[in-house]
């Protein structure tokens, strides 16, 4: 392996988990946020391989692409609920969380509603309560004040309640 | 719910992670095939380089053991299943195989590696092999989509031997998914593979069209009007690969 396919595989080893989470978490559909998660990387791979310098930041680039693809996705496809006709419809034994969560009405709920925010509200939930990214790590990426990126978590998550309250 | 117990739910979705076979093989298919640390190869030709005490006197007999070896050993992953330890032998196989395969060939070859497989899905099911189900619908699905875009990019416009390989291959898949229903398991349609091959169907039946059309405005022997009437029953029909068999029978 090359170097730079070494740096790269770190990278990936790094934030595969929280790109999946991120596209999974719009788009609810394990098979669209595979192949996007896979397209983001490779797009990724392909910048880092014509010239590492060009990715200050692998994070804020890698969610970039990520959002960026979401957002191709549903232009292309419309704000409609997708259902993979590629969907083998098999109980794997090995159910993990996305399918455990189905059973758990709470969670699944919260998920309808937050893929229903508008797409800053979304991130900025994602980020910092789910993917742990501190307000200063989301005001760099954003290039937005710590300050307003406060005041941004704050309402996001007010409307979150709301709309599950609703 | 309180913004204390809305902010406790939502850090339960950490838990959500993408499946670890894709993991790995979305990494491979990205940076390549890594090599392992210890390898197998490696280790031969160290022994038939002499650098292994065993062999140090007997290079030929390293050479021999090392190609038995790897007979033996693409022989044996022929039964694995994907989840299996040999099954990346077997992929890498394939894949060393696909190399051969002529570029006009690629797409039934990648349809009747979709139909192997299926046919290790139908294993894993009958077996009630738990550890390899997963791994087996990812495969499956993967092969599924490479052979629906191999077709994208087939050119079948006057090869009807061509477009009935095709067809045959996609029939056996759907045989084979009656077969999965009857043991309890729904195998949806692809409409990735769908659309590919409304595209070539499309492509060939306007082909066919234009043909049939250039055939009308020549003057033709009373035999070569008799087929043209059998080409443009069989249009009628929807079996392009036989009228497109017969127009070239007419020599077009």
């Amino acid at each position: 392996m090359s170097k730079k396919q070494k740096i790269f595989s770190k990278i990936y080893d790094r934030y595969i988990d929280k790109i999946y989470r991120f596209i999974f978490l719009k788009v609810s559909s394990q098979e669209i946020a595979e192949d996007l998660c896979s397209e983001t990387f490779l797009r990724g791979w392909e910048t880092f391989r014509e010239d590492q310098n060009k990715i200050e930041n692998p994070q804020a680039f890698l969610y970039q692409v990520a959002r960026n693809l979401v957002i191709d996705h549903y232009r292309e496809k419309g704000r409609t609920q997708i259902v993979s006709a590629d969907y083998v419809p098999i109980a794997d034994p090995r159910a993990n969380f996305e399918e455990k969560s189905f059973l758990n009405s709470d969670l699944a709920r919260i998920k309808v509603v937050l893929a229903d925010l508008k797409g800053d509200y979304q991130e900025v939930i994602i980020w910092h309560y789910i993917d742990d990214l501190s307000i200063s790590e989301i005001a760099k990426m954003e290039n937005k004040s710590e300050g307003a990126v406060r005041v941004m978590l704050h309402r996001a998550l007010k409307t979150l309640q709301n709309n599950l309250e609703g | 719910m309180t913004e204390k117990q809305l902010i406790a739910k939502l850090q339960e979705f950490r838990q959500i992670k993408p499946k670890e076979d894709w993991v790995i093989f979305t990494k491979n298919r990205i940076l390549g095939e890594e090599k392992p640390k210890f390898s197998f190869i490696s280790f031969l030709r160290e022994i038939q380089r002499g650098e292994r005490y065993i062999f140090q006197h007997k290079p030929a007999l390293a050479t021999v053991l090392c190609v038995a070896v790897l007979i033996g050993l693409f022989g044996f992953t022929q039964s694995s299943l994907p989840g299996d330890t040999l099954f990346p032998i077997k992929r890498i196989k394939e894949i060393s195989q696909a190399v051969f395969v002529p570029n006009q060939d690629q797409s039934k070859y990648n349809l009747d590696l979709a139909n192997k497989r299926l046919d290790d899905l139908t294993k894993v099911v009958e077996n009630n092999s738990a550890k390899n189900l997963g791994p087996a619908i990812n495969e499956f699905q993967a092969s599924v989509s490479k052979a629906a875009k191999s077709l994208a990019g087939t050119e079948v416009k006057k090869d009807p031997t061509a477009v009935k390989e095709i067809a045959l291959e996609v029939k056996k898949l759907e045989e084979k998914a009656d077969k999965m229903k009857s043991l309890g398991v729904e195998i949806g349609e692809s409409e990735e593979l769908n659309n590919a091959l409304a595209t070539i169907y499309e492509e060939y039946k306007i082909t066919v069209e234009s043909e049939i059309k250039d055939l009308e405005s020549r003057t033709l022997t009373e035999e070569q009007k008799e087929i043209l009437a059998q080409v443009k029953e069989d249009y009628e029909k929807g079996n392009y690969s036989e009228a497109m068999e017969k127009i070239l029978l007419l020599g077009k």
